[in-house]
Protein backbone atom coordinates (compact mmCIF):
# COMPACT_ATOMS: atom_id res chain seq x y z
CA UNK A 1 0.00 0.00 0.00
CA UNK A 2 1.29 3.60 -0.82
CA UNK A 3 3.20 4.99 2.00
CA UNK A 4 1.78 8.36 1.87
CA UNK A 5 -1.56 6.74 2.09
CA UNK A 6 -0.68 4.93 5.76
CA UNK A 7 0.89 7.56 6.89
CA UNK A 8 -2.14 9.99 6.03
CA UNK A 9 -4.15 6.77 8.18
CA UNK A 10 -1.74 7.32 11.24
CA UNK A 11 -2.08 10.75 11.24
CA UNK A 12 -6.19 10.49 11.24
CA UNK A 13 -5.65 8.39 14.18
CA UNK A 14 -2.99 10.70 15.94
CA UNK A 15 -5.90 13.85 15.54
CA UNK A 16 -8.45 11.65 16.32
CA UNK A 17 -6.93 10.32 19.71
CA UNK A 18 -5.13 13.15 20.76
CA UNK A 19 -8.59 15.31 20.94
CA UNK A 20 -10.56 12.35 21.88
CA UNK A 21 -8.16 12.46 25.03
CA UNK A 22 -8.07 15.83 25.69
CA UNK A 23 -12.07 15.61 25.87
CA UNK A 24 -12.69 12.54 26.51
CA UNK A 25 -13.84 11.27 23.66
CA UNK A 26 -13.19 7.80 21.68
CA UNK A 27 -12.47 9.51 18.75
CA UNK A 28 -14.96 8.05 16.34
CA UNK A 29 -16.88 11.01 15.97
CA UNK A 30 -13.86 12.05 13.86
CA UNK A 31 -12.84 8.63 12.52
CA UNK A 32 -15.94 7.48 10.69
CA UNK A 33 -16.67 10.84 8.99
CA UNK A 34 -13.02 11.33 7.97
CA UNK A 35 -12.80 7.84 6.36
CA UNK A 36 -15.71 8.46 4.92
CA UNK A 37 -15.41 11.87 3.48
CA UNK A 38 -11.72 12.22 2.89
CA UNK A 39 -10.63 8.44 2.46
CA UNK A 40 -14.07 7.69 0.29
CA UNK A 41 -14.67 4.60 2.87
CA UNK A 42 -18.03 3.13 2.79
CA UNK A 43 -19.64 4.18 6.17
CA UNK A 44 -19.65 0.74 7.15
CA UNK A 45 -15.47 -0.11 7.02
CA UNK A 46 -15.50 3.49 8.36
CA UNK A 47 -17.48 2.09 11.40
CA UNK A 48 -15.98 -1.12 11.60
CA UNK A 49 -12.67 1.02 12.03
CA UNK A 50 -13.68 3.25 14.26
CA UNK A 51 -15.24 0.27 16.42
CA UNK A 52 -11.28 -1.75 16.79
CA UNK A 53 -10.53 2.28 17.49
CA UNK A 54 -12.60 2.94 20.69
CA UNK A 55 -11.64 -0.49 22.11
CA UNK A 56 -7.93 -0.01 21.68
CA UNK A 57 -8.51 3.59 23.41
CA UNK A 58 -11.17 2.84 26.33
CA UNK A 59 -8.85 -0.09 27.28
CA UNK A 60 -5.96 1.78 28.38
CA UNK A 61 -8.15 4.23 29.47
CA UNK A 62 -10.09 1.88 31.72
CA UNK A 63 -6.69 0.22 32.96
CA UNK A 64 -5.88 3.59 34.90
CA UNK A 65 -8.95 4.32 36.22
CA UNK A 66 -9.59 0.56 37.33
CA UNK A 67 -6.27 1.07 39.08
CA UNK A 68 -6.75 3.58 40.66
CA UNK A 69 -10.06 1.91 41.75
CA UNK A 70 -12.11 4.77 40.06
CA UNK A 71 -14.30 2.94 38.15
CA UNK A 72 -17.37 1.28 40.00
CA UNK A 73 -16.70 -2.10 38.87
CA UNK A 74 -19.80 -3.12 40.10
CA UNK A 75 -21.90 -0.77 38.80
CA UNK A 76 -20.31 -1.31 35.16
CA UNK A 77 -20.62 -4.88 35.01
CA UNK A 78 -24.55 -4.51 35.58
CA UNK A 79 -25.19 -1.54 33.27
CA UNK A 80 -23.29 -3.76 30.83
CA UNK A 81 -26.40 -5.63 29.74
CA UNK A 82 -28.03 -2.94 28.53
CA UNK A 83 -25.44 -1.54 25.80
CA UNK A 84 -23.96 -5.32 24.91
CA UNK A 85 -27.83 -5.60 23.44
CA UNK A 86 -28.19 -2.57 22.04
CA UNK A 87 -24.38 -3.30 20.56
CA UNK A 88 -25.41 -6.25 19.25
CA UNK A 89 -29.16 -4.96 18.38
CA UNK A 90 -27.50 -1.59 16.28
CA UNK A 91 -24.82 -3.58 14.60
CA UNK A 92 -27.79 -6.09 13.17
CA UNK A 93 -29.83 -3.04 11.89
CA UNK A 94 -27.60 -1.41 10.18
CA UNK A 95 -26.82 -3.91 7.76
CA UNK A 96 -31.03 -2.79 6.54
CA UNK A 97 -30.41 1.29 5.97
CA UNK A 98 -28.46 1.95 3.01
CA UNK A 99 -25.32 4.32 2.82
CA UNK A 100 -27.34 7.71 2.30
CA UNK A 101 -29.47 6.84 5.68
CA UNK A 102 -26.83 6.08 7.41
CA UNK A 103 -24.47 9.19 6.35
CA UNK A 104 -27.75 11.17 7.15
CA UNK A 105 -28.23 9.75 10.64
CA UNK A 106 -24.12 10.13 11.60
CA UNK A 107 -24.89 13.87 10.76
CA UNK A 108 -27.77 14.19 12.82
CA UNK A 109 -25.70 12.92 15.31
CA UNK A 110 -22.82 14.51 14.93
CA UNK A 111 -25.25 18.42 15.10
CA UNK A 112 -26.09 16.80 18.44
CA UNK A 113 -22.60 15.93 19.69
CA UNK A 114 -21.46 19.57 18.74
CA UNK A 115 -24.54 20.54 21.16
CA UNK A 116 -23.51 17.99 23.57
CA UNK A 117 -20.13 18.65 23.66
CA UNK A 118 -20.81 23.06 24.30
CA UNK A 119 -22.22 22.20 27.85
CA UNK A 120 -20.36 19.18 29.17
CA UNK A 121 -17.08 18.96 31.04
CA UNK A 122 -14.07 17.65 29.44
CA UNK A 123 -11.55 15.80 31.98
CA UNK A 124 -9.30 18.92 32.71
CA UNK A 125 -12.68 20.14 34.44
CA UNK A 126 -13.50 17.11 36.54
CA UNK A 127 -12.82 17.70 40.05
CA UNK A 128 -10.31 16.61 42.37
CA UNK A 129 -9.67 15.09 45.75
CA UNK A 130 -11.48 12.06 46.89
CA UNK A 131 -14.73 10.45 45.66
CA UNK A 132 -17.95 11.70 47.88
CA UNK A 133 -19.92 8.38 48.93
CA UNK A 134 -22.73 7.78 46.55
CA UNK A 135 -25.90 5.50 46.32
CA UNK A 136 -26.82 4.52 42.67
CA UNK A 137 -30.16 4.35 41.66
CA UNK A 138 -32.49 4.26 38.98
CA UNK A 139 -31.11 1.08 37.64
CA UNK A 140 -34.26 0.86 35.45
CA UNK A 141 -33.78 3.69 33.39
CA UNK A 142 -29.62 3.88 33.25
CA UNK A 143 -30.62 0.26 31.37
CA UNK A 144 -33.29 1.19 28.88
CA UNK A 145 -31.17 4.52 28.23
CA UNK A 146 -27.39 2.59 28.13
CA UNK A 147 -29.15 -0.06 25.58
CA UNK A 148 -30.08 2.90 23.19
CA UNK A 149 -26.48 4.13 23.76
CA UNK A 150 -25.49 0.65 22.67
CA UNK A 151 -27.63 0.80 19.85
CA UNK A 152 -25.78 4.07 18.53
CA UNK A 153 -22.46 2.77 19.00
CA UNK A 154 -23.06 -0.65 17.67
CA UNK A 155 -25.02 1.50 14.32
CA UNK A 156 -22.08 4.64 14.25
CA UNK A 157 -19.26 3.24 15.77
CA UNK A 158 -18.79 5.53 18.57
CA UNK A 159 -18.10 4.54 22.26
CA UNK A 160 -21.22 6.35 23.52
CA UNK A 161 -19.68 8.35 26.88
CA UNK A 162 -21.50 11.78 25.84
CA UNK A 163 -24.66 9.66 26.57
CA UNK A 164 -23.33 7.14 29.47
CA UNK A 165 -21.27 9.95 31.46
CA UNK A 166 -24.55 11.93 31.38
CA UNK A 167 -26.98 9.88 32.32
CA UNK A 168 -25.03 7.84 35.20
CA UNK A 169 -23.96 11.69 36.68
CA UNK A 170 -27.50 13.37 36.41
CA UNK A 171 -30.21 10.19 36.92
CA UNK A 172 -28.24 7.45 38.60
CA UNK A 173 -26.99 9.63 41.55
CA UNK A 174 -23.51 8.67 40.52
CA UNK A 175 -20.37 11.16 41.07
CA UNK A 176 -19.01 13.03 37.72
CA UNK A 177 -15.31 11.23 38.21
CA UNK A 178 -17.17 7.76 38.58
CA UNK A 179 -19.10 8.31 35.85
CA UNK A 180 -16.83 8.76 33.49
CA UNK A 181 -14.38 6.58 34.85
CA UNK A 182 -17.31 3.67 34.63
CA UNK A 183 -17.90 4.95 31.25
CA UNK A 184 -14.83 3.37 29.93
CA UNK A 185 -15.10 1.03 31.77
CA UNK A 186 -18.17 -0.47 29.96
CA UNK A 187 -17.07 1.12 26.03
CA UNK A 188 -14.83 -1.43 25.13
CA UNK A 189 -16.79 -4.03 26.08
CA UNK A 190 -19.20 -2.37 24.43
CA UNK A 191 -17.64 -1.58 21.10
CA UNK A 192 -16.74 -4.99 20.77
CA UNK A 193 -19.83 -6.75 20.75
CA UNK A 194 -20.97 -4.76 17.73
CA UNK A 195 -16.95 -4.99 16.36
CA UNK A 196 -17.16 -8.93 16.41
CA UNK A 197 -20.19 -8.92 13.98
CA UNK A 198 -18.47 -5.93 11.75
CA UNK A 199 -14.90 -8.26 11.50
CA UNK A 200 -17.59 -11.39 10.75
CA UNK A 201 -18.94 -9.41 7.87
CA UNK A 202 -15.88 -8.15 6.46
CA UNK A 203 -16.36 -4.42 7.84
CA UNK A 204 -12.81 -4.82 8.81
CA UNK A 205 -9.80 -4.29 6.69
CA UNK A 206 -6.77 -4.82 8.93
CA UNK A 207 -5.07 -3.08 6.24
CA UNK A 208 -7.14 -0.27 7.14
CA UNK A 209 -8.16 -0.40 9.99
CA UNK A 210 -4.51 -1.13 11.39
CA UNK A 211 -2.65 2.21 11.08
CA UNK A 212 -5.89 4.28 12.60
CA UNK A 213 -5.40 2.31 15.85
CA UNK A 214 -1.95 2.49 16.34
CA UNK A 215 -2.37 6.38 14.77
CA UNK A 216 -5.39 6.80 17.64
CA UNK A 217 -3.71 4.84 20.78
CA UNK A 218 0.10 6.79 20.32
CA UNK A 219 -3.15 10.23 20.13
CA UNK A 220 -4.57 8.75 23.03
CA UNK A 221 -1.02 8.62 25.02
CA UNK A 222 0.25 11.91 23.74
CA UNK A 223 -3.12 13.81 24.48
CA UNK A 224 -3.73 12.86 27.92
CA UNK A 225 -0.04 13.57 28.70
CA UNK A 226 -1.35 17.26 27.57
CA UNK A 227 -4.19 17.47 29.54
CA UNK A 228 -2.86 20.03 32.23
CA UNK A 229 -0.83 22.00 29.61
CA UNK A 230 -3.78 22.86 27.07
CA UNK A 231 -6.30 25.31 27.33
CA UNK A 232 -9.37 22.31 27.28
CA UNK A 233 -12.08 25.64 26.20
CA UNK A 234 -9.81 25.85 22.97
CA UNK A 235 -10.13 22.58 22.18
CA UNK A 236 -13.75 22.21 22.80
CA UNK A 237 -14.74 24.86 20.59
CA UNK A 238 -12.00 23.91 17.56
CA UNK A 239 -13.55 20.21 17.89
CA UNK A 240 -17.15 21.81 17.85
CA UNK A 241 -16.62 23.89 14.61
CA UNK A 242 -14.71 20.52 13.38
CA UNK A 243 -18.37 18.54 14.04
CA UNK A 244 -20.25 20.85 12.50
CA UNK A 245 -17.69 21.24 9.19
CA UNK A 246 -18.39 17.25 9.29
CA UNK A 247 -22.11 17.31 9.66
CA UNK A 248 -22.50 19.44 6.81
CA UNK A 249 -20.19 17.65 4.81
CA UNK A 250 -21.64 14.22 5.35
CA UNK A 251 -25.32 15.84 4.35
CA UNK A 252 -23.76 17.51 1.79
CA UNK A 253 -22.13 14.22 0.07
CA UNK A 254 -25.44 12.24 1.14
CA UNK A 255 -27.93 14.74 -0.22
CA UNK A 256 -27.31 14.36 -4.11
CA UNK A 257 -27.68 10.42 -3.81
CA UNK A 258 -30.80 10.97 -2.37
CA UNK A 259 -31.79 12.95 -5.47
CA UNK A 260 -30.28 10.95 -7.95
CA UNK A 261 -32.84 8.30 -6.31
CA UNK A 262 -35.49 10.13 -6.59
CA UNK B 1 -9.90 -18.48 48.73
CA UNK B 2 -11.02 -14.59 49.10
CA UNK B 3 -9.63 -11.86 46.82
CA UNK B 4 -9.12 -8.22 48.36
CA UNK B 5 -10.66 -5.76 46.24
CA UNK B 6 -7.72 -4.45 45.56
CA UNK B 7 -5.82 -7.63 43.88
CA UNK B 8 -8.95 -7.89 41.80
CA UNK B 9 -8.89 -4.22 40.46
CA UNK B 10 -5.24 -5.08 39.70
CA UNK B 11 -5.46 -8.20 37.81
CA UNK B 12 -8.91 -6.38 35.48
CA UNK B 13 -6.16 -3.56 35.29
CA UNK B 14 -3.44 -5.76 34.11
CA UNK B 15 -5.69 -7.14 31.71
CA UNK B 16 -6.66 -4.08 30.17
CA UNK B 17 -3.53 -2.48 29.88
CA UNK B 18 -1.39 -6.08 28.30
CA UNK B 19 -4.23 -6.26 26.19
CA UNK B 20 -4.57 -2.91 24.44
CA UNK B 21 -0.84 -2.18 24.49
CA UNK B 22 -0.02 -5.97 23.22
CA UNK B 23 -2.05 -5.39 20.58
CA UNK B 24 -1.26 -2.43 19.38
CA UNK B 25 2.41 -3.23 19.31
CA UNK B 26 1.34 -6.37 17.27
CA UNK B 27 -0.53 -3.60 14.68
CA UNK B 28 2.25 -1.32 14.51
CA UNK B 29 4.60 -4.08 13.51
CA UNK B 30 2.36 -5.17 11.17
CA UNK B 31 2.29 -1.80 9.67
CA UNK B 32 6.18 -1.22 9.56
CA UNK B 33 6.36 -4.96 7.63
CA UNK B 34 3.34 -3.96 5.43
CA UNK B 35 5.39 -0.90 4.06
CA UNK B 36 8.92 -2.58 4.49
CA UNK B 37 7.75 -5.88 2.20
CA UNK B 38 6.45 -4.39 -0.76
CA UNK B 39 6.60 -7.78 -2.94
CA UNK B 40 3.89 -9.27 -0.92
CA UNK B 41 0.53 -8.68 -2.76
CA UNK B 42 -1.26 -5.86 -1.71
CA UNK B 43 -4.19 -7.07 0.72
CA UNK B 44 -7.07 -4.54 0.96
CA UNK B 45 -9.96 -7.02 1.89
CA UNK B 46 -11.78 -8.62 5.08
CA UNK B 47 -9.85 -10.34 7.18
CA UNK B 48 -8.82 -14.20 6.01
CA UNK B 49 -10.20 -17.11 7.79
CA UNK B 50 -9.13 -18.00 10.85
CA UNK B 51 -7.56 -21.23 9.14
CA UNK B 52 -5.20 -19.72 7.11
CA UNK B 53 -3.95 -17.21 9.60
CA UNK B 54 -1.85 -19.65 11.40
CA UNK B 55 -0.02 -20.57 8.05
CA UNK B 56 -0.17 -17.11 6.85
CA UNK B 57 1.98 -16.23 10.17
CA UNK B 58 4.22 -18.57 9.41
CA UNK B 59 4.54 -17.17 6.07
CA UNK B 60 5.38 -13.69 7.61
CA UNK B 61 2.25 -12.02 5.62
CA UNK B 62 1.92 -8.58 7.01
CA UNK B 63 -1.51 -8.89 6.59
CA UNK B 64 -2.16 -11.70 8.74
CA UNK B 65 0.12 -9.76 11.22
CA UNK B 66 -2.19 -7.06 11.31
CA UNK B 67 -5.22 -9.19 11.49
CA UNK B 68 -3.77 -11.02 14.56
CA UNK B 69 -3.36 -7.44 16.48
CA UNK B 70 -7.26 -7.12 15.66
CA UNK B 71 -8.38 -10.15 17.18
CA UNK B 72 -6.06 -9.48 20.26
CA UNK B 73 -8.04 -6.53 20.49
CA UNK B 74 -11.36 -7.69 20.12
CA UNK B 75 -10.79 -10.45 22.79
CA UNK B 76 -8.98 -8.02 25.43
CA UNK B 77 -12.64 -6.99 26.61
CA UNK B 78 -13.85 -10.66 26.77
CA UNK B 79 -11.25 -11.56 28.71
CA UNK B 80 -11.98 -8.62 31.25
CA UNK B 81 -15.41 -9.84 31.57
CA UNK B 82 -13.94 -13.02 32.19
CA UNK B 83 -11.37 -11.58 34.68
CA UNK B 84 -13.77 -9.63 36.30
CA UNK B 85 -16.39 -12.74 36.89
CA UNK B 86 -13.58 -14.74 38.06
CA UNK B 87 -12.61 -11.90 40.83
CA UNK B 88 -16.27 -11.19 41.85
CA UNK B 89 -16.39 -14.99 42.38
CA UNK B 90 -13.91 -15.03 44.05
CA UNK B 91 -14.93 -12.50 46.55
CA UNK B 92 -17.87 -14.33 47.07
CA UNK B 93 -19.98 -11.88 45.16
CA UNK B 94 -21.63 -14.32 43.14
CA UNK B 95 -24.63 -12.04 41.88
CA UNK B 96 -21.84 -9.93 40.26
CA UNK B 97 -19.94 -13.15 38.60
CA UNK B 98 -22.89 -14.38 37.55
CA UNK B 99 -24.20 -11.18 35.22
CA UNK B 100 -20.54 -10.96 34.46
CA UNK B 101 -21.14 -14.53 32.53
CA UNK B 102 -24.31 -13.53 31.05
CA UNK B 103 -22.76 -10.64 29.33
CA UNK B 104 -19.85 -12.63 28.27
CA UNK B 105 -22.90 -14.83 26.40
CA UNK B 106 -24.54 -12.69 25.13
CA UNK B 107 -21.64 -10.75 23.04
CA UNK B 108 -21.06 -14.76 22.21
CA UNK B 109 -24.88 -15.92 21.51
CA UNK B 110 -24.87 -12.25 19.19
CA UNK B 111 -21.78 -13.74 17.16
CA UNK B 112 -23.03 -17.56 16.89
CA UNK B 113 -26.30 -15.90 15.65
CA UNK B 114 -25.45 -13.78 13.10
CA UNK B 115 -22.77 -15.79 12.14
Amino acid sequence: MPLAYVLALVVLGLLAGSFGALLGLGGGVIIVPALTLLFDMPIQIAVGTSLVCVIATSSAAAAVYVQRQLADTRLGVVLELGPVLGAITGAVAVTWLSQVTLQIIFAVFLFTAALLLWRRPTPADLPGGAVPDYQVRNYPLGMGISYLAGGVSGMLGIGGGPIKVPLMYLAMGVPIKVAAATSNFMIGVTATASAFLYYHRGSVVPALTAPVVVGVFLGALLGSRWLRRVESRWVQGLLLLLLLYLAVQMLRDALPLIGAKL
Amino acid sequence: MTLPPQRASQAISAVLRWGSYLSTAVLLLGVVWMLRAPDVPLRVGPAMPLRQLGRQLAAGNPYAVMQLGILLLLLTPLLRIVTAAVSFGLAGERRYALVSLVVLSLILLGLLGVG
